[in-house]
């Protein structure tokens, strides 16, 4: 397990590494000078002389290529990932403010968007077309529905024509009640498109596992229904799922920039579409960094959790 | 082929039927977006905000006065260039390096399945579409390449197992003894044989396009404003929300129906293409 732990634990490092040389690289594939792209008014094409060359400074574009990616390697492992544009602020200040918010937000839907998903899911494997056909037809939906929609409508329901919950913002933990009616509807939001995937993986395993022979053994030496289902059909349906999960919840962290910005709810995603907006190249590449870190680190999580659901994997 | 019609007859029920009726109508119907539609750029302050089912404004207009039937439709066309664009580029480089690294293996299979697909995939496509997005700025042609490469890696896994399985068969041995070059073989011999599970998959990666770039237009990021797209209308309607609900509904619902369609039409390709996947999972 340790040498299975060791060498997952290097593969993420290797890709960590990949994907820090592929942001290193997309800026400086632009054709032309990037700070003269990026610099403020770069866009139009009219930025002055001393802006180009102030954020040709910042960028450390200066310097020569192989010590800037050093520079920005090395920043990243001491956790230094530059300034700011706007007001010269550290990237990382800027976003550790952020990143619990977000963060929040993520689990409390991963959370919601597993518990619908799985009994979604189980409800479909259900006898009978109609059960079957209801959970088909909504993860159908659920899947082709845009999250921002998803947001917007339910804004439209819940906090226009119903009134009951607040439109978007954010209220820190000082007022829990107001706190948690906030996050509520970014949260059922960011789980809606989240538990549909779930539903079908969870449904698709449990038909799966239900024609292996172990289970037909089961039957056979006369344990009820509702045992074998628990012992032998669910349990091993659940490990393939949590695979996708974890990839899923990946996915989320994109999701929740949409949602941020549907909720104005200050988090990662938020600071990332402000900064895209002002084209503040440091704050979305400091995003984008560590977006890339905790995905790699999440699917260590899943790959470590399979290899413990399923000891066959190890090897 | 009397047996392959019949499947192909079975595979498509009424719903699905009207999946591939509703796609060909919105094709059609923005393809033809100039003649059919107003101009979508028109404002009209006289007649801004006009409910649904006016006589000149079939679907009313927006805040602007601009008739959102003739934006749905020129919005719906741009998204459709847009996703079929990206999914084409997806499909040929994601193939490519799937293809290659199948066939080649080692050091190849290095290069191009873990160097460049492994490394795409630790990252969620909006993230770094995003900072792209940044740096060249928002339009077109920089939303269908980058999509374009961000979903690359469903053609390139699929791509890439398919020709495992098939490189040591007989018939991909026999091109190669009768001395087809790897060109050849790939394109010619392997890739014909894998073909079905990629056109399944560019179905769903057209729908995924749709979603991830219509977020982008969403945000502003997407197609440049004012020109109109289904993201910026759901945006822009949101500040009409309370008193004119259409300008969201009408949009969203649009764009949920049309990847929908997409999803099912690929179901759809699935069954006719793959029937044995069809048994295997009905079971």
């Amino acid at each position: 397990m340790i040498r299975y732990l060791l060498r997952r634990l290097a593969t993420a490092i290797v890709l960590v590494f990949l994907v820090l040389t592929l942001i290193f690289f997309v800026i400086r594939a632009v054709p032309g000078d990037p700070a003269q792209l990026l610099a403020p008014g770069g866009s139009t094409g009219e930025a002055t002389e001393e802006a180009v060359e102030q954020t040709r400074e910042l960028l450390g574009l200066n310097r020569p290529l192989l010590q800037q990616f050093t520079d920005f390697v090395g920043g990243v492992i001491t956790g230094n990932l530059g300034t700011s544009f706007e007001g010269g602020r550290p990237v990382t200040v800027a976003v550790l403010e952020r990143l619990p918010n977000s963060l929040e937000l993520v689990a409390i839907a991963s959370l919601l968007g597993i518990l619908i998903g799985v009994v979604l899911g189980v409800v479909g494997t259900l006898r009978g077309r109609f059960a079957d056909l209801v959970v088909t037809a909504t993860t159908s939906f659920g899947i082709s529905v845009p999250v921002y929609v998803v947001g917007v409508v339910l804004v439209y329901v819940f906090a226009i024509i119903l009134g009951w919950l607040p439109a978007g913002g954010y209220a820190g933990w000082e007022d829990p009640a107001r706190h948690i009616r906030q996050l509520l509807l970014p949260a059922v939001t960011l789980a809606i498109p989240f538990s549909a995937t779930v539903a079908r993986m969870t449904r698709a395993s449990i038909l799966e596992t239900r024609t292996q022979d172990w289970v037909r053994t089961a039957r056979s030496w006369g344990m009820g229904p509702r045992e074998v289902f628990l012992r032998h059909v669910f349990r091993n349906a659940l490990t393939p799922v949590v695979t996708s999960i974890g990839l899923q919840i990946g996915l989320m962290l994109g999701g929740t920039i949409l949602v941020e910005s549907v909720f104005s709810y200050p988090g990662l995603g938020r600071l990332m579409i402000e900064a895209v907006q002002d084209r503040d190249y440091p704050i979305v590449q400091g995003v984008v960094v560590i977006i890339a870190i905790i995905f790699i680190g999440l699917n260590i999580v899943v790959d470590l959790l399979y290899g413990v659901l399923d000891p066959r994997v190890r090897r | 082929m009397r047996t392959r019609y019949r499947r192909m007859l079975r595979a498509f029920g009424p719903l699905r039927w009207g999946a591939v009726v509703f796609l060909l109508v919105v094709i059609i119907a923005s393809a033809l977006a100039p003649l059919l539609a107003q101009d979508p750029l028109a404002q009209d302050y006289v007649n801004a905000g006009l409910p649904v089912g006016s006589p000149s404004h079939l679907l009313g207009t927006d805040g602007f006065g601009r008739d959102t039937l003739s934006r749905l439709l020129y919005g719906a066309g741009v998204e459709l260039i847009i996703a079929s664009g990206a999914t084409a580029v997806a499909v040929t480089f994601g193939t490519t390096l799937g293809l290659l690294g199948g066939y080649f293996g080692g050091v190849v299979e290095t290069l191009t399945m873990r160097l460049v697909i492994d490394v795409l995939l630790a990252l969620p496509p909006v993230v770094l579409a995003l900072l792209i997005v940044t740096i060249y700025g928002p339009g077109v042609v920089t939303l269908i390449v980058t999509m374009g490469v961000l979903f690359s890696p469903v053609f390139a896994r699929t791509a890439y197992g398919q020709t495992l399985s098939v490189r040591r068969t007989e018939y991909v041995e026999a091109a190669r003894a009768f001395g087809a070059g790897a060109p050849r073989i790939l394109f010619g011999t392997v890739l014909p044989n894998i073909s079905a599970p990629l056109v399944v998959q560019a179905s769903v990666v057209i729908a995924a396009s749709i979603l991830l770039e219509s977020g982008l237009s969403y945000l502003g990021l997407g197609v440049v404003p004012p020109a109109p797209s289904l993201g910026s209308m759901v945006a822009d309607g949101q500040r009409f929300m309370a008193t004119q609900p259409q300008l969201i509904l009408i949009p969203s619902l649009f764009i949920v129906l049309v990847t929908l369609s997409f999803s099912l039409l690929g179901d759809t390709l699935r069954d006719w293409l793959d029937p044995r996947g069809k048994a295997a999972r009905d079971v």
